[in-house]
């Protein structure tokens, strides 16, 4: 595609594990990131982090928020550079005593290194990044305490877990009996709001055709609306996935013990599938085998490449 | 919507000796610029990760 974004923003885009990574040139000696992957990509981020900054500096690391996809690289690029680390206020208080079960690590069978933040973000801030000026907004729906950061003047977005060019990102605070669908309704019309020519999501590649996006993520909330139902079933399918791309193979019975032992998978087991752990892996990984998500050759399943 | 499907299996580790990635076989900079690269660019990568794996394969003896 052109590249439709000021010179000053390099996005590094990988898989689904890791989210993109958002480099930002704000003077001809240092630079910003948004956003740092997965934990087990660490050692490729910094380098790849290196190689954007073209010989300026990391002196900054904001967080959209903070997920383990999102904020699995933050000790690492630390360490690498020194630089700072901001966070969304709410989450201020998971990051500084390190609470995994709300930071979504141990009940989801995931992994992060421990960092500590040295200044929060609240909606309303703004923010100099590559040279432009970023308005920090409300996101809540994927999290409660998730940013977006908006740049008028060059009209591009960067929208987290809030907007992907195909639907969003797990409606987690749903799953926790938080008003998810609402705050979902209320981020995809802030976000329709604004004047976008060009949205950087967390996971996927750039795009611009705003309006398109907004719709299919749009019908994708009317049907979880209607439907509350598979709000949990979306999530069970996408985290055990998640868990693959991790591991990258696993064997049936090892997904047979995340499903009982892991407290997410047994909490949505219980209010929605009520299956036997087994049964419930067979079943799942049947089904997302049949739509090609997930390879099986005897009782090893891997993702699908 | 970009038609070319990126090459990323999620291993994402670089391999000092090949300096290509153990997943995808990439270099640094092929995935560091893959997110601007035109669609014949990205089919030009594509086109040289199977050469890569071809190479890789036929000098593994386990191969």
């Amino acid at each position: 595609m052109d590249n439709l974004l000021p010179t000053s923003i390099r996005v590094l885009e990988r898989g689904w594990l890791s989210s993109n990574n958002v480099v930002l040139h704000d003077d001809a000696g240092t630079g910003t990131v948004v956003d740092t992957g997965y934990v087990t990509h660490g050692a490729q981020t910094v380098a790849l982090v290196r190689h954007a900054l073209e010989g300026r500096r990391l002196t900054r690391l904001v967080n959209t928020h903070c997920h383990s996809d999102h904020i699995g690289g933050n000790a690492a690029l630390a360490r690498a550079f020194g630089c700072t680390i901001a966070i969304p206020v709410g989450e201020a208080r998971n990051i500084a005593e390190w609470d995994t079960e709300a930071l979504h690590l141990d009940g989801f069978g995931q992994h992060c290194e421990r960092f500590a933040f040295d200044s929060t973000i609240a909606a309303g801030d703004t923010l100099t990044m590559g040279g432009l000026e970023w308005q920090a907004l409300a996101a809540p729906g994927h999290d409660m305490d998730s940013l977006v950061l908006y740049a008028p003047e060059p009209r591009v977005l960067i929208s987290a877990d809030a907007l992907w060019e195909n639907g969003f990102g797990v409606l987690f605070p749903e799953l926790y009996g938080e008003p998810g669908l609402a705050a979902t309704r209320a981020t995809l019309d802030r976000i329709a709001a604004l004047d976008v020519a060009t949205v950087i999501p967390g996971h996927g590649p750039v795009f611009s055709e705003v309006g398109a996006a907004l719709e299919r993520a749009y019908g994708r909330l009317d049907a979880f609306t209607r439907d509350p139902e598979r709000v949990t079933r979306n999530a069970f399918r996408a985290l055990l996935v998640f868990y693959l791309l991790d591991r990258q193979l696993a064997r049936l019975d090892e997904l047979a013990a995340l499903l009982e032992q892991a407290s997410f998978f047994a909490m949505l087991n219980a209010r929605s599938y009520r299956l036997e752990p087994g049964v419930l892996a067979q079943k799942l990984v049947a089904e997302l085998a049949e739509a090609g998500v997930l390879q099986v050759e005897a009782d090893i399943v891997r993702p699908a490449h | 919507m970009s038609p070319v499907a990126s090459p990323c299996v999620n291993v994402c580790v670089m391999d000092d000796a090949t300096g290509l990635c153990r997943g995808c076989s990439r270099t640094l900079d092929e995935i560091a610029r893959w997110s601007v690269m035109q669609d014949s660019e990205k089919q030009q990568v594509l086109a040289l990760l199977a050469q890569r794996k071809k190479i890789k394969m036929g000098s593994d003896p386990c191969g």
